[in-house]
Parts: structure tokens; sequence; C-alpha cells
């Protein structure tokens, strides 16, 4: 009986003692999975964050992500400087894995590996240089797009590693290009839709265009406004306004100069609706005269096959360190973005790294367990 | 004795100065009346009726006590995930007596809900936060209500009753030398000065008896906004290099309970079964959402010859503009039976269920807010025995009744119209079971 006593006198203690749990409400929460986004602090990354990827000699830059699985895979591949004899640096695609989505085959940190270089210049209309890499798995194929100075090539490969290239660009400037088009098309961003179709969408002239294949071997540009002749880009600047005019604490327009970078992840939403979400950089001139150019990562989309993208006013992104060339992997619950940009703060031109970012930003990593052993 | 309870009552009515909102207006107060979907503002004569119909509790034949407890979990998703919105759970108590003063029959009456995690929730989100806007947090509080009832005539009860809420006001003050280059050695001094002023609000209820097996009700509760006023001021010196104010003034409505006219009849057709009916006007366009209104003054003058490399100044933030919720008058349509399916001498079985349909006041969401809320319907059940004990040593009735109460709620897609929206097109589902308790003692 003393015993039964001291047990429901030690049990209504512990009870009393206890605390009322920490309010709910808010988890996962629904998210468009584009952000905005946080970038990675030092416990989530083994090299300085929020860098994941970083060489001043490679010069990793304008990234592009597959997810692997639904746990945080990612294969990268990347734009690089290949050191050649001579001295000289010729630009390539390089391509690592990480299976956290931060520990990256030879990335920040893993100073024995170094990421495999997977295409390089090798076609005369390429003209010495491939990069801004956008690749997407289609089936067993894994497809990368490529710029270089005669347009928008393509490689495939079914191991990933071992590409074939398209013997000529898949989409180019030709005399059918509309006036906007003042430049041959770069930055590429191919996805592939639900009805099978490849969409591409690229940077020209500081605006976003967009074109159409059914196979994703031969492109034709895409307006977004049948009801007028002309075939108009799908996204320009912002209109520029004078930050004397604005609301205390309201700021400009981050993207009053150019777009471009752009990187496209559709999705179909539990409404059954075609989201074209798409993530791309943003200018616009600053300082006293105007001289300086500050970019962030913005995120502009549309409902639908086609038509023009309506922006959102907020940046997704933004670190003042001369962010862009975005690209995402996401998964179920969360993605990460990954942009290049300055590595230092005080070096004039800084050297650039691949910089991660993470969405949910109200989530906290844990800490990163160990590089990918394979590219 | 009447004078006693008298003074008693108007002591009990006046003391009530603690305060609280309205989980009894979501989930009901005690098992009865929960048992009958709420539909018992012209039936209530027991403990329920402090919140129900304050009239009610003169129609109590002798001092009754209740005490029980409730729990109610949510289970309401946004695009299939649970968002674990917090049970609400606590004890619901109170006491009736009934009495006289001269020849006028008269009664006091209180309600106590107890919550057993936390007295109070305090929760000012973005708008843009998707959130369950009528579960998420204004369940989560203490609800004490005092009343007072007369029967003037033998066919009219009158009641009501005043109830006290608490409103906060506080502040933050931030002052010293802050470090930046070796944050340890800052040295800052805090003061915190908070408030808690008090807010009324009546409720008055009006009970007829139009025919010996027939009641009407009115009853109507009033609104009331629970404030929350947070300032925070930060003012000192930043590495002897310059020196920052930063001023926050923040003023939301933490949590709003709108007017509500009842108009209720119960009907006893037979002298086993009883059936109530209730009509509720809620005055939710009146709605104030939860989201703070921020004003915020900063000032960081740049050092002399500039900020060092790496370091840049904040900016001052936007200020928010708060969208209108929009929200809707409802009329919320309560019915409830009651059937007395075994009776002795000395033992009473009931049997009851109910059924309300609360059709959501809240637009769809399609654009930058995200109020979730879904049409509800709710349909409960429960049983009651009544022992009716005369000994010596108590003489009177206890009753023990349980309720279970099964809340759907209608699955329903909301579609954005930018689709530059961060949150997007999301479903949002649900249900939500409320069951418990109670015990009471009439002597």
């Amino acid at each position: 009986m003393r015993a039964f006593v001291i047990v429901i006198m030690a049990v209504s203690i512990f009870a009393c003692a206890t605390l009322a749990s920490e309010g709910e409400g808010d988890r996962d929460l629904p998210t468009a999975g584009i952000g905005p986004f946080r970038k990675l602090v030092q416990s989530e990354v083994f090299g300085v964050a929020p860098f994941v990827l970083q060489d001043n000699q490679l010069a990793y830059r304008e990234p592009s992500a597959i997810a692997t699985d639904g746990n945080a895979g990612v294969i990268l591949f990347v734009g690089a400087d290949e050191a050649m004899k001579d001295g000289g640096k010729t630009p390539v695609i390089a391509r690592t894995r990480a299976n956290d989505g931060r520990s990256f085959y030879g990335g920040a940190g893993d100073f024995t590996h170094t990421p495999t270089i997977v295409l390089r210049p090798t076609e005369p209309w390429e003209k010495g240089s491939v990069g801004s890499p956008s690749a997407l798995a289609v089936g067993d194929t894994t497809y990368l797009y490529y710029a270089c100075e005669g347009g928008i090539g393509l490689a495939r490969s079914k191991d990933g590693f071992a590409f074939t290239k398209e013997p000529l660009p898949v989409f180019a400037r030709d005399a059918s290009a509309p006036p906007w088009e003042t430049t041959q098309p770069k930055a590429p961003s191919v996805a592939h839709f639900p009805d099978g179709t490849f969409h591409l969408i690229y940077e020209s002239g500081g605006v976003l265009g967009e074109a159409v294949s059914q196979d994703g071997l031969s492109f034709r540009r895409l307006d977004p406004d049948p009801s007028t002749p002309d075939v108009e880009p799908i996204m320009g600047p912002s209109l520029d306004v004078d930050p004397a005019s604005l609301p205390k604490g309201v700021l400009p327009p981050f993207d009053t100069l150019r777009v471009g970078h752009p990187c496209i992840v559709p999705r179909v939403t539990v409404a059954g609706r075609l989201h074209v979400r798409v993530l791309y950089s943003g200018y616009r001139r600053s300082g006293a005269d105007g001289s300086n150019v500050t970019s962030a990562v913005g995120f502009a989309a549309r409902y639908g096959e086609y038509g023009f993208l309506i922006r959102n006013s907020t940046p997704v992104f933004s670190a003042d360190r001369h962010e862009e060339a975005p690209a995402l992997a996401e998964w179920e619950r969360a993605s990460m973005l990954y942009v290049h940009e300055d590595y230092s703060t005080t070096t004039t031109p800084s050297p650039i790294g691949i910089a991660a970012a993470f969405s949910p930003p109200s989530l906290t990593l844990p800490d990163p367990v160990a590089f990918s052993d394979s590219p | 004795m009447g004078r006693r309870i008298a003074l008693l009552g108007a002591a009990t009515f006046f003391w009530t100065s603690a305060a609280f909102a309205n989980p009894p207006d979501t989930f009901g107060f005690g098992s009865r009346s929960t048992a009958l979907a709420g539909a018992v503002s012209a039936d209530a004569t027991d403990v329920s009726a402090n919140y129900y119909n304050p009239a009610g509790i003169v129609g109590a034949k002798s001092f009754s006590a209740m005490v029980g407890y409730f729990r109610v979990d949510h289970h309401l998703a946004l695009n299939g995930q649970d968002t674990h919105v917090d049970p609400v759970r606590g004890i619901n108590a109170g006491f009736v007596i009934p009495g006289r003063i001269r020849s006028l029959p008269v009664a006091i009456g209180l309600a106590l809900h107890l919550p057993d995690d936390r007295i109070s929730r305090v929760r000012a989100l973005r708008q843009e936060q998707p959130r369950w806007e009528l579960y998420d947090n204004r369940n989560q509080r203490l609800y004490l209500a005092a009343n007072v009832a007369i029967r003037p005539f033998s066919w009219l009860e009158i009641g009501g009753g005043v109830s006290f809420m608490s409103s906060t006001r506080g502040r933050l003050d931030i002052t010293g030398k802050a470090e930046i280059f070796s944050p340890q050695n800052s040295s800052l001094r805090h003061e915190v000065d908070a408030d808690l002023t008090a807010i009324r609000y009546p409720q008055v209820g009006v009970r007829v008896h139009v025919h010996p097996r027939a009641s009407l009700a009115v009853v109507y509760r009033a609104e009331f906004q629970l404030g929350l006023d947070l300032d925070a001021r930060l003012y000192g010196d930043v590495s002897a290099l310059t020196t920052a104010y930063y001023q926050l003034a923040t003023s939301s409505v933490n949590a709003f309970l709108p007017r509500q006219l009842v108009f209720g009849g119960s009907w006893r057709v037979r002298d086993d079964v009883r059936v109530n009916a209730d009509l509720t006007w809620v005055n939710w366009s009146a709605y104030v959402p939860p989201v703070a209104q921020l004003n915020v003054d900063l000032n960081i003058p740049p050092p002399a010859g500039g900020w060092p490399a790496g370091i840049s100044a904040p900016t001052t933030p936007a200020p928010i503009t708060i969208l209108p919720i929009g929200m809707r008058d409802r009329l919320v349509p309560r019915l409830g039976f009651e059937w007395n399916a075994f009776s002795t001498e000395r033992i009473d079985l009931l049997v009851r269920g109910g059924y309300e349909y609360a059709k959501s006041p809240i637009p769809r969401q399609t654009g930058t807010t995200n109020y979730v809320d879904l049409d509800r319907h709710s349909m409960s059940a429960g049983l009651g025995v009544q022992w009716h004990v005369k000994s010596h040593i108590y003489s009177g009735t206890l009753s023990f009744d349980t309720h279970l109460q099964w809340s759907e709620l209608v699955s329903q897609v909301f579609e954005k119209n930018n689709p530059a929206d961060f949150i997007g097109d999301y479903r949002a589902s649900g249900h939500i079971l409320n069951y418990g308790a109670s015990i009471a003692a009439q002597f």
C-alpha cells in the first residue's frame, strides 16, 4: 500500500511538472516549391558556407540540377574552365553528384576529387566553347542542352557520362528570329512537359524567349500571344522606378536592366493545372551613378502550355554577391537552389563558386555526413 | 435564504474578472449539450445554459454542479499533409444555484473551460502563411462566464452575464553597446514592461414557454476583440563605429469573437422524446484577422569613412498592407433530439443525437492571403444516465453524460489567381473528432 501511494505521488508530481507542448499547426504547409530560399549556413556544408562547389581555377558556374531520388540526391552539371597545355582555358561542362544535395564529389572541402568533364567543344559551330548546361532525364536517357557561340546544342547519354552530340545546333538565331532576339540564344533551360513536348526557354537580348519541340531535337519559337502577328518574348525586364517615388522601405524592382539564365520547372498542381515555373537572374543598375550592376534570383510563372510569364516582385534569393544562373533540385517537401556567385568579398573581380540555398527556409538541414564517392 | 443567494450571485457576478474566449462556440460546452449539437438554447437548464442561454439557469430545479473533460483532435490537412493543429482539451465545469428573492425566482451560474495545455495562446502570423483560421489559435484559451437569471412570469425567463477579456500591451527596450566584431563583449540592457488590460462583453438571453411542451429562446452574445500590442525599441552604440536606432510597433487582434444572435426552439414531442432546433446568426463580416500591423523605424547612419568591407547596413522593412479578409455573415442551423429510452423510478437512460452545418464564412483564398477554412458538417451522439437517489446521505439526481462528435470538412481546392504566388494551388481537407464525458449532481 505504501509503495502504491509513493508511485501515485511520484506520477502526480511528474505530471504536474510537465510543460505544455510547443504550439503547432504549421507543419508541412503547402508551397509552390520555388522559394523563398535561405542560403546554407556553416553547419550544413563541409566547405565555406554557402558554397558547395568551388575552385578558383576551374571557375564552376551555371549549374543545372537533376534530383535523382526523393531523398536529396542530386546530379549537378556545371560549366567550368579546363586548363590547357598552352596555358589557356577551354570552357567545358562537368558533372558531379551529392547524396544529400550538398556534399558533392570534388566539392568544396573534398580536395582529393574533381568533377568529371563530360562535354568539350568539338564542333566547328561551337567555336571553342560549351557552357550553360541544362540537363534533364527523359526515360533512361540524359539530355544535355548547352550554349555555345553557334546556338544551342544537344548531347545525349545513356549513362550520364559519355554523351553523343547532335551534329548541328537544335536552336539558333536565324532569319525568322524576331527583332528582340538581338543575340544568339543562350542560357538554355529545357523541360519535358506532361504532354510529351519539350519546352526551351532561352535568353537573348536581355529578355526571355520560348521555343517548343515534339522530339527535343528541332525547336520552333513559341508565341506567347497568338492574337498578335509578332512573336513576343515571354518576359522582359521590369519597368524602372525612381526609388525616391517609392514609400519608405519599399525597394525598387530588382530586374529593371535585363533578365536571363532561366530555369524552367513545370509541375501539375493539385487543381490539375499545368504550372510553368521559371527561376531567372534579374539585373538592375545601382550606385550613385548607376555604374554598378546588382543581381538577384527571381520567380515568374504562368498556367498553361504557352503565354507570358508573370513575375513575383520579391526575389526568391538575394545575397548581394552577384548571384545568378539559378538551378533547382526539387523533392517532395523541400527544394535546393544552386547559383553561382562571388566567392570573395574583397577581391575584384571575385572568383565564383556554386552556392546553395534551401527552402522552406524555416527548416535546418542535418549535418552533412560524407561526400559522394562518385561523380 | 433567497437574500443570501442573491448576495452570492451578485458577488460572483462582479468577482468574475479573469478571462476568456470561446472554445464552446466551436466545440460546445458540456457533454449533454454537445451531443445535441448545441441545439439547446430553449432547452438547457443545467450548467451548460451559462453558455447557451443564461436565461435557462433559472429553470434549474435545484443546485447543480458539473465537471467534465473533453478533447478535440484536429486532422486538418493541406495537400494531404496533416498540419498538426493542436488539440483543444480541458475541463468543463460550473454550477447553477436557483433560489428566490421574495417571490421572484432567481438563479446564478458560473461556467468554466480550463484548458490543460495552455491558458491562452498568442499568435500573429503573416497573412500569406496558410493557417486554419478558425481552429488554429482561437480556441486555445480559457473561458469563464458568470450569469444571473430571473423568472418574472411563469412563462418568461430572462438572464444575462458579463465576461472580461484581457488584452496585452507590452514594451521591450534594449540599450547598450553592440560589438559586431566580438559579440561576446557586447553590453546590452533589457527592460520589459507588459500590461494586461480588461475588455468586457455581455451576453443576454430570453426563454419563453409558449406551451407546456414547447419553449422558444433568443440569445445575444456580444463581440469582443482581444488585442495584442507590442513595442520594441533598440538603441545603442555599434562597435564605436556608429549608432543604431530601431523601433518596432506591432498591433494585432489576436482573437475575435463575432456577435451572435441565436433563435431556438424546444418541443417535447412525447413524454420521452424532445426535439430541439437552433439557428445562429454569426456576424463574421466584422471579423478582424490576427495579422500584425507593423511600423518600423530604423536609423543606422554609416560610420565616417563608410562601412567596412563585407558589412552593409540593413534597410527599413516595407510597411505591411493588411488585406481585407472579406468574411461573410453566416446562419448556422443545429438540430438535436433526446430520447428517454429506458426509465424507471431510479434510473433514466437517455439517447441523444444532433447535427450542425457551419458553412465557412471565409471566401475562397485565391489571392495573397491563406486563411483556410471549409464547410463543416458535424454529427454528434451521446448517452446519458440519470440516477435518482434518495438516501440519508444524498438526495437528488446524479448524471453521467458522454458525447462523441464527428465533424467532416468538405474538401476543397484553392486555385491561386497569380501563378507566381509562393504558395500556389492547394487542397484543404480534414475532420475533427470531439469526445468527452461529464458528471453532474443535482440536490
